[in-house]
């Protein structure tokens, strides 16, 4: 465990003095420049504009920051042979990849935790009042990002390339949203197709339950929608790891 | 008696690479058998591509076998045992840019399963060995390549290995730190470690060995030992080329 940890440590170390800082700062920018403008354009809609552009933006910063991560999370390694002093250590190989993983993933959420933070804050200053499903769609994002921080080290290592990693990523992710229409789809062509859907809808994260948009009656009071969604994240994201640990554990350097 | 540190029994590496539905095969070594006694400083020469870093990634656990035995101190190579009595130096080390050399050796000594409290102590035992205390706190991607294999060195000798395996570890090296490089090498030596390393350098091999395997296109081809080059009448250069070139086509 004390493997785990310190390359978890480490890689968080290294993803934020690395880059993450800067996603943070951007959002900032932009949620500051969006919020100022929408204030002079949107008039009475002005607090819902931005409570929407805040929960995007989070999402597709945290997304970016998650990929960009992800595919040079063990081919960098690879490429710049930091791989040989740690493999050269006596440590399992599907160690390593996790400890990767959870470093990544910790250092992702810390930045989505930031510019939450300021995103609240924003919408206090504005004169928002408090709405609790907003506190709920967060972690509900921030397991988002963890199933694909997995799917794409998966990617990234059966691949062995980062921009077809990159590419089929973002397709899972397009996909992931429209499981309910890929299906009903299917089911109006018929045959072969209804099957084909069913094998590609087990196999793509289902992200729609990740969505507070896509979730009926979701509150705190009635937790279950939550916690299945973050059962099915969790098993999702270990799936994802174990065949990645399969990949590479073949792997010669 | 002592005991045997490194072992390769017929050790073959053929590389596949598949691309596009062809699959070609490259072979790496063939065939390769020796052993190196605890305590021993064994050296492999080689010319470029002879096969000197693959031999030394089948001990490492760093390439699989094609077909062959590999162990270190009766483990095999590559096996969480096997990796706990070794120490490893590749030919240039590359670290993370954003680490320091401190958080480095931390970083990587906790991996080794050093404890908090040993680690502290041993970091600045290696950092004092490779005299990198007063640069220990600056970021890795301010370092000189000088530093950069200092830092190299240190990581391999941090959990106090039995064994070191070190990859060209006087390529590019100054004057100045190629001695410096002997000296450890020469020390770790004499405080009863094994040293395994490959090189370009002959006359540094010829300094430092007690034994030296000439590895050419991939086979061993001969194992010299130190008297051979000492009382022998040959220096080592001249068994060198003798081996890798016997008839002369090169001169």
């Amino acid at each position: 465990m004390r493997t785990l940890w310190t390359i978890a440590r480490y890689t968080f170390l290294q993803q934020i003095r690395n880059r993450l800082y800067l996603v943070v700062a951007l959002f900032a920018a932009l949620m500051m420049g969006a919020s100022l403008l929408l204030g002079a354009l949107a008039a009475d809609q002005e607090i819902r504009v931005i409570l929407d552009l805040g929960l995007a933006t989070t999402e597709i910063f945290g997304l970016v920051a998650a990929l960009l991560g992800s595919v040079t999370l063990v081919l960098e390694e690879m490429e710049t042979k930091t791989i040989y002093l740690i493999l050269t250590r006596p440590l399992a190989r599907p160690f390593y990849l996790v400890g990767r993983f959870l470093g990544l993933v910790s250092a992702v959420w810390a930045s989505m935790v930031a510019m939450s933070l300021f995103h609240v804050l924003l919408l206090y200053l504005k004169g928002w009042e408090t709405d609790p499903q907003v506190f709920i769609a967060f972690p509900l994002m921030g397991l988002k990002i963890m199933v694909m921080t997995g799917l794409t080290v998966l990617c990234s290592l059966a691949f062995s390339s980062a921009p077809t990693a990159t590419v089929f990523s973002l397709l899972f992710w397009v996909m992931g949203h429209f499981g309910p229409e890929l299906k009903f789809m299917a089911e109006k062509s018929g045959g072969a197709t209804v099957a084909l859907a069913g094998v590609v809808q087990a196999a793509i994260p289902n992200l729609t339950i990740l969505n507070l948009r896509d979730v009926l009656d979701v509150s705190w009071s009635a937790p279950w929608p939550i916690a299945r969604a973050a059962a099915y994240a969790g098993l999702y994201t270990a799936a994802c790891l174990a065949l990645a640990s399969g990949f590479f554990s073949r792997k010669e350097f | 008696m002592s005991s045997v540190a490194v072992s390769l029994n017929s050790v073959s590496k053929v590389y596949k690479r598949s691309h596009l539905g062809r699959t070609t095969l490259t072979p790496g070594v063939a065939d390769i058998r020796f052993d190196v006694a605890e305590g021993e400083v064994f050296g492999l020469l080689g010319l470029n591509g002879s096969g000197k870093t693959t031999t030394l990634k089948l001990l490492l656990g760093l390439l699989f076998p094609t077909s062959g035995d590999a162990r270190v101190f009766g483990h095999p190579a590559g096996s969480r045992e096997a990796k706990k009595s070794l120490g490893y130096l590749p030919e240039i080390p590359y670290f993370y840019r954003y680490l320091t050399g401190r958080e480095v050796l931390s970083f990587y000594g906790g991996l080794s399963g050093l404890a908090p409290a040993t680690l502290r102590q041993r970091i600045d035992h290696v950092l004092a060995e490779v005299r990198m205390t007063a640069h220990a706190h600056r970021p890795m991607r301010e370092y000189s390549k000088g530093m950069l294999q200092r830092i190299g060195l240190a990581q391999a000798m941090l959990h106090d290995p039995r064994l070191l395996v070190f990859d060209e570890p006087v390529t590019g090296l100054d004057p100045l730190g190629l001695r410096e490089m002997r000296e450890i090498i020469h020390k770790l030596n004499v405080g009863g470690k094994t040293v395994l390393f490959s090189s370009h350098s002959i006359s540094e091999v010829e300094k430092l060995c007690h034994r030296v395997g000439i590895l050419v296109k991939g086979r061993l081809e001969r194992i010299v030992e130190r008297s051979e080059w000492t009382t022998g009448g040959k220096s080592l250069e001249d068994i060198f080329v003798g081996t890798v070139d016997p008839e002369g086509r090169r001169s």
